[in-house]
């Protein structure tokens, strides 16, 4: 039975641990330096000149699809939806440095051991997922704000559909992470240290990224086996695509978390 | 009466190597209980199975009457590890405050709690210090406080007193016989000195199986000898004092220090041989320091061991 107090300490205290130290400085400090360098250098330029009829162009040839580039940069604020495409593709790296370590280095070390005597495996493992989500929550949270505030500068639309699309942007970015945090919580349970869980992370990642590639034309359905495949879908921001992106991912996140939980649930601590 | 421990059949095998090899044992502890053996025996193995850390490769285990890993069993049992890292840059204090969260205690009653338990273990003074900056006995010292947050009904202490200076092993030894009266303690060690010192009943294991569980005083009592200690070294040996006394069937310098000895007897007549051998030591002016019936702990477990090769 899952004891939600023990939950509630155990994330929290997660939490604070890893927002004071390296494990989640190596994160912090370089998403929002790259954040920083796009809003301030990139964003208003590639706005302008995305809505421009060469950048229209180009990024049509781009997405192959002149409707979808209408809506996302002409119909929506341009700037949300420059964040939108860079951020779903970048996720993944960024969250291979939030989310590593989830359990390795300290399961190696022994400090779980202090810990099992006194919360289940369950409780442990879930509310380390829950601390680096709630990581990552924040961190997205303050860029889509960015974002968000940065379109309002620019004056591309009214402020009332910014904030609504920088929410849809931000819910969407969200449920966009956690199938990633969830591979990352697996990859974790496997390994034995921070380095060797980073290590292993990309390796894996790279290599499903490859075989979903190489057998697309044969398989359609292999693009699938990571989350990037339902792409087309969570950049064409409507009612039914928002609804079918978070489910999505909700299964994706389910799949990959099971298989962490069931290694963890027999891992020798 | 709660049984503490349910082990049948125990088994646990590492890539071929048996650790536990069919291990039975129940246990209902009312008094400090020692665990005993060779290295490679199994102790720590067992220890982590009953703290859910591994998981058997077949058998039964219950602690408290619950699986290891049960939710319901979380705070009651708890563990003094040989050597394990606490988490790193965080103040000992927070961390031990963090556990005193996670068996249920509030705030104000965590911070309480950690104080006390501080106080026990004389760490009150590098309460603030991050546990790597700390020596081996200090860690230790916070690893025995760790332990005894928040009362579990069950401690598990894993060799206590391993790698302390002798003061502060004698200070922790002076604790754990007073914990023994307010807490279930299993101590594992190999120093059998302390199980004699501070534990009322005994588990020997030997490759992974159970030897023997008794009592200490049944164990050490059941041999017919008495364990003989002098002041100071003699200078002949005491078969030759002691020759003309009926019913000795031999005796053995124990350590070859010419201090302790085993004087070994044939039927009931104990007391009666003791007052004779009291006597004709005192004829010889040879200071006793101690006569007690029955080999020392250490002698016994390496026989028993022996016997079970």
């Amino acid at each position: 039975m899952l004891n939600l107090y023990r939950l509630k300490e155990l994330t929290l205290f997660d939490f604070c641990y890893s927002l004071a130290h390296l494990k989640s400085l190596a994160f912090i400090i370089p998403y929002f330096f790259f954040w920083y360098l796009i809003f301030d250098n990139v964003s208003q330029l590639a706005a302008e000149w995305i809505q421009s009829a060469q950048g229209l162009f180009v990024a049509s040839s781009v997405l192959e699809n002149q409707d979808l580039v209408t809506r996302m940069f002409v119909d929506r604020p341009a700037t949300l939806s420059i964040y939108l495409l860079i951020s779903i593709t970048i996720t993944p790296l960024f969250i291979l440095l939030a989310a590593n370590n989830q359990y390795s280095s300290d399961a190696a070390r022994g400090a779980f051991r202090f810990i099992l005597t006194r919360a289940t495996r369950t409780e442990l493992y879930l509310s380390r997922f829950i601390a680096v989500t709630l990581l990552g929550l924040i961190c997205t949270f303050i860029t889509s704000l960015w974002a968000s505030i940065q379109a309002f500068l620019n004056k591309e639309d009214e402020l009332q559909a910014i904030m609504f699309f920088g929410t849809q942007t931000f819910v969407l970015l969200s449920f966009y992470s956690l199938p990633f945090i969830a591979f990352m919580s697996t990859v974790s349970t496997l390994t034995r240290s921070a380095f060797g869980c980073l290590f292993f992370g990309m390796m894996l990642y790279v290599l499903i990224v490859t075989i979903s590639f190489l057998l697309k034309n044969d398989i359609s359905y292999s693009v699938y086996l990571i989350p990037s495949g339902i792409k087309p879908t969570l950049i064409d921001i409507n009612t039914k695509n928002f609804l079918v992106s978070i489910a999505a991912l909700s299964c994706y996140t389910l799949v990959y978390f099971t298989c962490g939980w069931f290694v963890f649930k027999r891992r020798d601590m | 009466m709660t049984k503490h421990i349910q082990c049948v059949s125990l088994k646990k095998y590492y890539k071929g190597i048996k650790a536990l090899n069919g291990f039975d044992l129940e246990l209902s502890i009312t008094q400090p209980t020692g665990i005993v053996g060779p290295n490679g025996a199994g102790k720590s193995t067992l220890f982590s199975i009953l703290c859910g850390f591994i998981k058997p490769s077949s058998g039964k285990v219950l602690v408290m009457d619950a699986s290891p890993d049960s939710s319901e069993n979380k705070g009651k049992l708890s563990l003094l590890p040989q050597d394990t890292a606490m988490f790193k840059g965080i103040d000992v204090f927070s961390q031990l405050k963090h556990y005193a969260r996670l068996q249920g205690l509030n705030k104000h009653a965590a911070i309480k709690e950690v104080e006390h338990v501080l106080s026990l273990v004389q760490g009150a003074g590098f309460a603030k210090q991050y546990p790597e900056t700390l020596s081996f006995g200090q860690r230790k010292r916070v690893m025995l406080a760790q332990s005894l947050i928040g009362k579990p009904e069950l401690i598990l202490m894993d060799e206590p007193t391993s790698g302390l200076d002798p003061v502060a092993a004698t200070e922790v030894r002076n604790l754990l016989r007073q914990l023994g009266n307010e807490y279930s303690v299993i101590i594992s060690s190999h120093n059998l000195s302390e199980i004699e010192d501070i534990c009322s009943d005994i588990v020997i294991m030997n490759k992974g199986k159970l030897v023997t569980h008794s009592s200490l005083r049944d164990l050490t009592r059941s041999s017919q000898c008495f364990s003989l200690g002098l002041e100071s070294a003699s200078d002949v040996h005491l078969s030759e004092i002691l020759k003309d006394i009926g019913g000795i069937s031999k005796i053995e310098n124990d350590k070859n220090d010419m201090k302790s000895w085993l004087i070994y007897y044939d039927g009931d007549s104990a007391e009666s041989i003791q007052i004779k051998i009291l006597s004709k030591l005192g004829e010889h002016k040879i200071a006793v320091s101690e006569l007690k019936k029955g080999k020392a702990l250490a002698d016994e477990v390496s026989e028993v061991i022996k016997n079970d090769n």
